[in-house]
């Protein structure tokens, strides 16, 4: 059964996030790019935990990157809870989210993202993927 | 008879098990028959249960991609393009058909519109799902291979009306950036934030305002504009910045042929000047006192020779206090001398006697404080003139009035409640002895009419810029409305704010074209420089001198031989001589005390600030480079 | 050398193409811009082909079971060619598999036919001694919209005229 807990674009988690593209010029005049996607459900019911020990391990949130050295590597990216958070995070750490997150638009949860890419080679990457441990719900 | 012993070992193989009881038996009896018994009990009866619940779930995870683009910054070629579209996060572009337009005008949200083929209703849902689905168009620039090089947003947004024909079953989409729901849900403070050096007054704006009215206002103060770029981060941009250098240059073989028009200013239109008449209107409380002073006018040697009448103290004192103004204190009294021996001249010593009762109960001087008070309405008047010399020198005057009025009349009233109590903490002096203070509120009076000169330059500002110059040029979807552009073509050269940007994108033609409309500044430039906004000082409100804080009061003494008639309206102690003299008028015995009215202070009274002349403020007209040959 | 016409499923028998005659013109949302100096700048957003194929013969086209709402892959009987001073060339994707590319050295203003090795899209010529430039000859094939053929059909005659227009998807 798939989980209702998505990536949303908005805080009322109306849209969920297909893909969350960044461009950059490759001259590096484009700085960094702040973004924030809502981890929630619009089930307010379900629980989210983490599978490993439920309700006492945390959720975290952190980025996979199916092709390590090369394109772009996770050290692209900085997560945190607040966008000024995002000055201190270190790049390519996982993020924790808590040991539970309720369900309903009340409590989803806000994720910033900061990408800087890690090369300036002219091209596309998709191997990154933010994504959470593995999860369920209750 | 022998004891079965059997022991036993249980084991438990299984939660859902049998339990297994395995024994030996051997019973032995003395002498004869021993037979070896075996038995295995196995019970059957009921089974340990421990209810498992196994929960077989997907090792799941709630995963996005992060797609990380770099672009070439040095891909310059532009012949090849396509339209990339996203709606409600779903890709788009190949649905994309006809013409795409994006329009942004100064102030305004920015108006993307598009066409999408059937197979929208497919990938996005019923057209009546659209409304409020957010929307990125990009445009895209490929090389001859058809790889992409380059992408550059265009516009970003939310679907707004959606129009779907049945019949052709096309969907056009009009959206817009929501700038005006974006700056309705900002309260005061962020209104105030993204708009730096902007005045707001209670006095000149509406204080219950809705957010949106309230960043008019604001808005208003400023020679600037705000909107949402591309991205739709909010900027704000002067209308001229010194020494920009423009963020694009167009010439003769960017700007399309046939595409520059021109709209030069009607004079009507113009304003040059300002004039603001700023009346401040306050109370002003006044705290009059007065001192009185009376003395009999005799020496005790004349009063023994002569006699006279003389005043109670409880007669001064009431009619001290009877005035309707507050005593201040207590009187003091001048009493006659104890019994004794006085020496006279002339007369060697007299023997004075009096009851000491008596000597206490009469005065022959007095002196008392009386204090009132009385409320005055103060106007001051500022006559504010803000003129751009350099527009009039090219326009001539052309003139605008503006009077606004401020009050300070509300507050308690202003009286002695009980008794007397001192003028207020901060009261001053002023010229005419009274005690003042004055309900004002110098902040909000600077406040207010820095607003209003602010919310004149702008005035005169915004209606020298109708000046338009437009031209067409190949796209260019980095211009903004924060930008200064020159264009230069057909013998025009003009550079200006941006004031309106048009994308216009047409798949069937193949056509890519940018419009740019730059708004300039038009006067006589003369090296005016720019007065800073400030509000004149406060015109000089005090009385002049001298004041007057004493009062004498007289004797009139009848039963004398120059005792003149009695005068119902003499003040001070109306008594008699002792000695009459026969066919003197004898007076009627009084104590009067006159309070003088409030007077002309009590009128209204206004006074302009700087003399009543026009306090000059001077706008330089930022004239842009136009050159029309 | 006979190169057959395919038009989808159907390969058009020769005696319906005795007469062959095959036009290919571009379509493109294309527009040439002028400045007001004059400069031109095109620009493309996409670009096409279309074609039509007109055929005499002494048997009608046998195109009558064709779907003509869904595109139909043309192979063309009717070639392209690349001119290079190299004897490498790298052709379009856009060819048939089925019938080959063919080489010519121009010597003298003439074509001298060559061999032709492929690889991929890129053919190398045979080199010929004495040869100014090299060209390489291919036939065309891509997915087209077509509208049902055009048919002129002398019954007691004997001679079919047929005519068959198509847009590249």
């Amino acid at each position: 059964m798939p989980l209702t807990f998505q990536f949303y674009e908005d805080s009322n988690l109306t849209n969920p996030v297909g893909t969350l593209s960044f461009t950059f010029e490759s001259d590096g005049s484009t700085g960094a790019i702040d973004t924030v996607v809502y981890l929630g459900s619009t089930d307010g019911t379900k629980t989210l935990q983490a599978v490993s020990n439920p309700g006492v391990d945390p959720i975290q949130v952190s980025v996979s990157d199916s092709a390590p050295g090369s394109g772009q590597e996770a050290t692209a990216v900085k997560l945190a809870m607040t966008q000024t958070g995002l000055d201190t995070a270190t790049p390519g750490a996982a993020l924790s989210l808590g040991a539970s997150i309720s369900g309903g638009v009340a409590n989803a949860v806000a994720i910033w993202v900061r990408v800087e890419p890690t090369t300036l080679a002219v091209g596309t990457s998709n191997e990154l993927t933010l994504t959470t441990n593995n999860v369920q719900e209750v | 008879m022998a004891l079965i012993q059997a022991p036993m070992q249980i084991d438990v193989v299984a939660p859902s098990g049998r339990l297994l009881v395995a024994m030996r038996i051997a019973v032995r009896q003395r002498g004869q028959v021993s037979a070896p018994l075996a038995l295995k009990i196995v019970s059957g009866f009921g089974q340990v249960r421990a209810p498992m619940a196994i929960a077989v779930r997907a090792a799941a995870r709630v995963s996005v991609g992060l797609r990380v683009t770099v672009q070439d910054s040095t891909w310059s070629d532009r012949s090849r393009w396509r339209l990339a579209a996203e709606i409600g996060g779903q890709d788009v572009s190949a649905l994309l058909t006809g013409t795409a337009t994006v329009e942004a005008e100064e102030g305004a949200a920015r108006i993307a519109e598009l066409s999408l083929l059937p197979d929208a209703l497919t990938v996005l849902g019923p057209p009546d799902t659209w409304p409020g689905k957010p929307v990125l168009l990009d445009v895209v620039f490929v090389d001859a291979a058809g790889t992409q090089r380059r992408r550059e947003r265009l516009f970003t947004g939310v679907v707004d009306t959606p129009a779907y024909d049945p019949r052709t079953r096309t969907c056009s989409v009009r959206c817009t950036d929501e700038f005006q729901q974006r700056i309705e849900r900002l309260d005061r403070a962020g209104i105030a934030a993204i708009l730096p050096g902007s005045y707001w007054s209670d006095r000149v704006f509406d204080a219950g305002a809705e957010p949106w009215a309230h960043f008019e206002d604001r808005l208003s103060t400023l020679a600037a504009s705000y909107d949402l770029d591309r991205f739709g981060a909010g900027r704000l941009a002067p209308w001229y910045v010194a020494g920009t250098t423009p963020h694009w240059s167009w010439g003769p073989s960017q700007v399309l042929d046939r595409s520059v028009r021109i709209v030069l200013a009607h004079r009507r239109s113009i304003t040059t000047t300002v004039r603001l008449t700023v009346e401040y209107r306050y109370r002003r409380r006044r705290q009059r006192e007065r001192r009185y002073v009376w003395k009999h006018p005799w020496t005790l040697c004349d009063y023994l020779k002569k006699g006279s009448t003389l005043p109670d103290k409880d007669t001064i004192r009431s009619a001290a206090a009877g005035t309707g103004w507050a005593l201040k204190g207590e009187p003091s009294y001048d009493l006659l001398p104890p019994s004794g021996w006085i020496r006279c001249f002339g007369a060697g010593l007299r023997a004075w006697t009096i009851r000491e009762d008596l000597r206490q109960k009469l005065a022959v001087g007095a002196t008392f404080e009386l204090a009132t008070r009385f409320v005055q309405t103060v106007t001051e008047r500022y006559r504010i003139e803000v003129r751009a010399p350099e527009a009039v020198s090219r326009y001539g005057e052309q003139l605008v009035e503006e009077t606004w009025g401020m009050e300070e009349t509300a507050g308690d009233e202003w009286r002695f409640e009980a008794g007397y109590e001192p003028p207020p903490a901060g009261a001053v002096r002023d010229g005419n002895g009274d005690w003042i203070a004055d309900d004002y509120d110098d902040p909000a009076r600077v406040d207010a009419i820095e607003t209003l000169i602010a919310r004149a330059r702008r005035k005169i500002l915004a209606s020298l810029r109708a000046t338009r110059v437009y031209g067409e040029v190949p796209i260019e979807p980095g211009v903004e409305r924060h930008h200064v552009a020159r264009i230069q073509a057909l013998g025009i050269d003009a550079t200006g704010k941006v004031a309106r940007v048009q994308h216009t994108l047409d798949i069937d033609a193949g056509r890519a074209t940018t419009g740019v409309e730059v708004a300039l500044f038009v006067a006589d430039p003369a090296g005016v420089t720019d007065d800073l906004v400030s509000a004149p000082a406060r015109p000089d409100t005090l009385s002049p001198g001298p004041a007057v804080t004493v009062i004498g009061l007289p004797t009139h003494l009848g039963g004398l031989a120059d005792s003149p008639p009695e005068d119902p309206d003499w003040d001070g102690y109306i008594g008699n001589s002792t000695t009459f003299w026969s066919g003197a008028p004898v007076y009627d015995e009084r104590f009067v005390v006159k309070t003088p009215g409030s007077g002309a202070d009590g009128d209204p009274a206004e006074f302009e600030a700087a003399g009543g002349g026009w306090i000059p403020h001077r706008v330089r007209v930022p004239v842009d480079a136009l050159a029309i040959a | 050398m006979r190169v057959p016409l395919v038009i989808g499923p159907v390969t058009i028998p020769e005696y319906a193409m005795l007469g062959l005659e095959q036009t290919y013109e571009p379509v493109e949302g294309a527009v040439l811009l002028r400045a007001s100096d004059g400069s031109a700048l095109k620009q493309t957003a996409w670009s096409k082909l279309r074609t039509v194929i007109t055929g005499t013969g002494w048997i009608p086209d046998g195109l009558a079971g064709i779907d003509w709402s869904s595109p139909q892959l043309m192979r063309a009987s009717a070639p392209q060619s690349v001119w290079s001073t190299s004897n490498v060339i790298t052709l379009p994707a856009a060819r048939r598999g089925d019938v080959g590319v063919r080489g010519f050295a121009i010597v003298d203003d003439r074509p001298v036919e060559t061999s032709v090795s492929m690889a991929g899209d890129t053919a190398t010529l045979g080199t010929v001694s004495g040869a100014t430039s090299y060209y390489a000859m291919y036939w065309p094939e891509f997915l087209a919209y077509f509208a049902p053929p055009q048919q002129q059909i002398d019954v007691t005659g004997a001679a079919v005229r047929w005519r068959l227009a198509g847009e590249e998807a």
